[in-house]
């Protein structure tokens, strides 16, 4: 029996994996990717910023932006048998910006001159949105090559979910050309200020920037566009067939959360965000979640306990401790454990099925409880995908 | 430790997102409230997390009164750059069409940090400003509760390295952020961190990124912080406990003796949790030098201002002189 996740890794091509930072994206887009694998297919996971122990766990050096496999003998150890392959790739920004000019410059010359370029030079690595932008173009380059059968990406950390999803077309806004010429009217050649060809207030504009931001960034700017003139086209081509890969069938995004109020609340926001850009989600997967150490019998006396506020916990205690005789100090401080384990349980539960309620209709949804530490290695993510696919062994 | 962050002008709070920056930012503006101080807290882009703390009506991207001397602002960028417009170019026939058009708007976006300069611009004036009528400061002090970026130090150090591509008026500006940001008579910068792996490597990588750029990190805050409650002694005893004893412990908390099937693994769980927090601690002591502060995890409900203030007391005790190690939290918050 396949659960209805291994479906997903077995019909898709594409995997997104999104929610925001300190969830365990990273961790859960390496289990998607491992899972793959075990069922046969040649997988790759794409990271951005694993914890040194994943990327170690994972065979990955600390430079990254190569494919690489993961070693059998690291599989082996942890006993994990493969009937696909394991790759990983830790993502560059910076490195994978210049790869794209390289590839839609056209010549050496044109090239060299846009990566010399110091406006280029500021938004190919630091520019909001740029992290985001060169994940979509890698994803998208992995899949046209066609060298692997199931592609799992993990997203930046995004401030605002918003960031990532609209990224391919902020950077197509940001490169419009019809922008571009606005922009380089008032500029000669010498990137020097010609008033003379705008309107009064368009002038005011013009001045402003220049005060605002300063004429070495505008001398920079204007040099930057020069150099990219004929590459937009390419440029602008990519970002929408990116776009429209996120939109099509062979993708599904997976949004991972913690049952922690903001992380949840950026799910909520992401979840309704795909919907509405019409990009296919599959499944929601809430991480660490805390569940009762109670079989469901002792459940409901507990609870109620919990829920009676700090006047009904402090009489829980007491009694407690006028229980029985020679240990009762110790047994109040287990009682007191169960206490604060099962708020934290409780806790969770309120939040996760509030969200569930509101917006995980006709999704996959999966539980992943919080284990003692975090999920380092190997058999951490075979761990975890015990509980995002039942147990199942492929 | 001789620093008084409160005798400060600006109090900068940074790490992570979700690491309780919010709450840190809010206690300390608190503190310094009940100091008598006139305390402005500038929350930047953020989802109202000001009005939740202090149970007060959202606040937004104007300066609104919050609680006794606390004032609070949720900077926009955007909203920040078009009073910088309206301020400077004063005719609205032709600011008006400055902000509409779409130049403007891409400058706002391709602009390296463009955006983050003119929030953290916008920070420092509201530390320079000044009473018409007195001269004296508008605000005693300053809390900025900086978000987290994808690159850590990015950006406090927005200024610096905006100065190095800007000429004119706004270099001069940019350098006199980054001077403010770096003078430690007037600027404190505390890290907020949780005991798990990826914010105390974030934490590290930040502290020494910003002591790198010269800034004054004076503080870490070690934010939900589980406390060991009971010894490896103890553990054992209940290990080793017959059911026979543990059932009427339940039966009496309870009143239903099989709620006694939970307590081996709560307090194996709870343990768990202290120990991943000692691990990190003592990571922490190991690897970033800087006095920490422990914020336990705070059982309840909903985090407003009884459990704000209950943190700021407990900050309050690990800024104190030594009277006890600051890593032993010295107060047991009970469930």
């Amino acid at each position: 029996m396949s659960s209805a996740l291994d479906a997903i890794l077995m019909g898709r091509e594409v995997i997104v994996c999104c929610g925001s930072g300190g969830v365990g994206k990273t961790t859960l887009s390496a289990s998607l990717a491992l899972r793959a694998a075990q069922l046969g297919k040649k997988a790759i996971v794409c990271t951005i910023d694993p914890a040194k122990r994943l990327a170690n766990a994972l065979g990955l050096s600390e430079l990254g932006n190569d494919e690489v496999e993961v070693p059998r003998s690291l599989l082996e150890a942890a006993g994990l048998e493969l009937q696909g392959k394991l790759y990983a790739l830790m993502l560059d920004t910076k490195r994978n910006f210049d790869e794209l000019i390289g590839k839609v410059a056209g010549s050496e010359e044109k090239k060299q001159r846009i990566l010399e370029n110091r406006f280029y030079q500021t938004i190919s690595g630091n520019v909001v949105g740029s992290q985001e932008y060169m994940a979509m173009e890698k994803l998208y380059e992995l899949h046209q090559r066609r060298a692997y059968d199931v592609i799992v990406l993990d997203t930046p950390p995004t401030k605002h979910a918003l960031d990532f999803l609209m990224a391919p077309s902020r950077m197509t806004n940001v490169l419009d050309k019809s922008v571009l010429d606005v922009l380089m009217r008032p500029f000669d050649r010498a990137g020097r200020l010609s008033l003379g060809l705008l309107a009064r207030a368009a002038k005011k504009v013009a001045k402003k920037i220049d005060d605002v931001v300063g004429l070495q960034f505008v001398h920079d700017l204007s040099e930057f566009f020069q150099a990219f003139e004929g590459m937009y086209d390419g440029f602008r081509d990519r970002a929408k067939k990116v776009n429209e890969l996120l939109r099509e069938k062979v993708t599904a995004f997976v949004v991972v959360a913690a049952p922690l109020t903001i992380p949840l609340r950026e799910a909520e926001f992401f979840l309704e965000k795909l919907r509405e850009l019409e990009m296919p989600v599959a499944a929601l997967v809430l991480n660490r979640v805390q569940e009762s150490v109670l079989p469901p019998d002792a459940q409901a006396s507990v609870h109620a306990v919990v829920r009676g506020g700090a006047a009904a916990r402090a009489r829980a205690l007491d009694a407690a401790k006028g229980a029985v005789s020679g240990r009762n100090g110790l047994l109040a401080k287990a009682v007191e454990s169960l206490l604060r384990e099962e708020h934290l349980a409780l806790a969770d539960r309120a939040r996760i099925e509030a969200l569930v309620r509101q917006r995980a209709q006709g999704l996959i949804v999966r539980e992943i409880p919080r284990f003692g530490g975090d999920v380092h290695d190997l058999s951490g993510l075979r761990r975890m995908n015990e509980h995002l696919f039942g147990g199942d062994t492929p | 430790m001789g620093v008084d962050l409160f005798e400060k002008r600006l109090l900068i709070v940074t790490g992570k997102g979700g690491v309780g920056k919010s709450v840190v930012a809010a206690s300390l503006a608190h503190l310094a409230s009940r100091r008598g101080k006139n305390v402005l807290l500038v929350e930047m882009d953020t989802e109202d997390r000001l009005g939740d703390l202090f149970e007060t009506e959202r606040i937004g991207d104007r300066i609104a009164p919050v609680r006794d001397n606390v004032s609070g602002i949720d900077l926009s960028p955007r909203t920040v750059l078009e009073d910088f417009f309206r301020s400077h170019v004063r005719i609205k026939a032709v600011y008006g069409p400055i902000l509409d058009s779409r130049l403007f708007n891409y400058f706002f976006e391709a602009a390296p940090a463009l955006r983050e300069l003119v929030c953290l611009g916008k920070v420092y004036r509201l530390v320079e400003d000044r009473s018409w009528w007195t001269s004296r400061p508008k605000w005693d002090l300053v809390v900025f509760d900086a978000p987290a970026t994808g690159h850590g130090v990015g950006l406090l150090n927005v200024p610096e390295s905006a100065s190095h591509i800007l000429l004119g008026g706004l270099k001069t500006s940019a350098l006199k952020i980054r001077d403010l940001f770096r003078d430690p008579t007037q600027t404190a910068i505390s890290i907020v961190t949780l005991p798990e792996e990826m914010p105390v490597n974030e934490a590290e990588l930040l502290h020494r990124e910003l002591r790198g750029h010269g800034m004054p990190v004076t503080h870490l805050f070690l934010n939900q912080a589980f406390p060991e409650r009971l010894t490896d002694q103890e553990a054992s005893e209940l290990e080793t406990l017959d059911p026979a004893e543990l059932g009427p412990a339940a039966q009496a908390a309870f009143g239903d003796a099989r709620a006694q099937a939970g307590l081996r693994d709560a307090v194996r769980f709870e343990r768990e949790r202290a120990a991943m927090t000692a691990h990190y601690r003592t990571q922490i002591q190991a690897r970033i030098d800087l006095p920490v502060i422990e914020i336990p995890f705070i059982f309840t409900e909903r985090f407003g201002l009884g459990e704000m203030e209950r943190v700021a007391t407990i900050i309050e005790d690990g800024l104190a002189p030594r009277r006890r190690p600051a890593s032993a939290p010295s107060q047991e918050v009970s469930a």
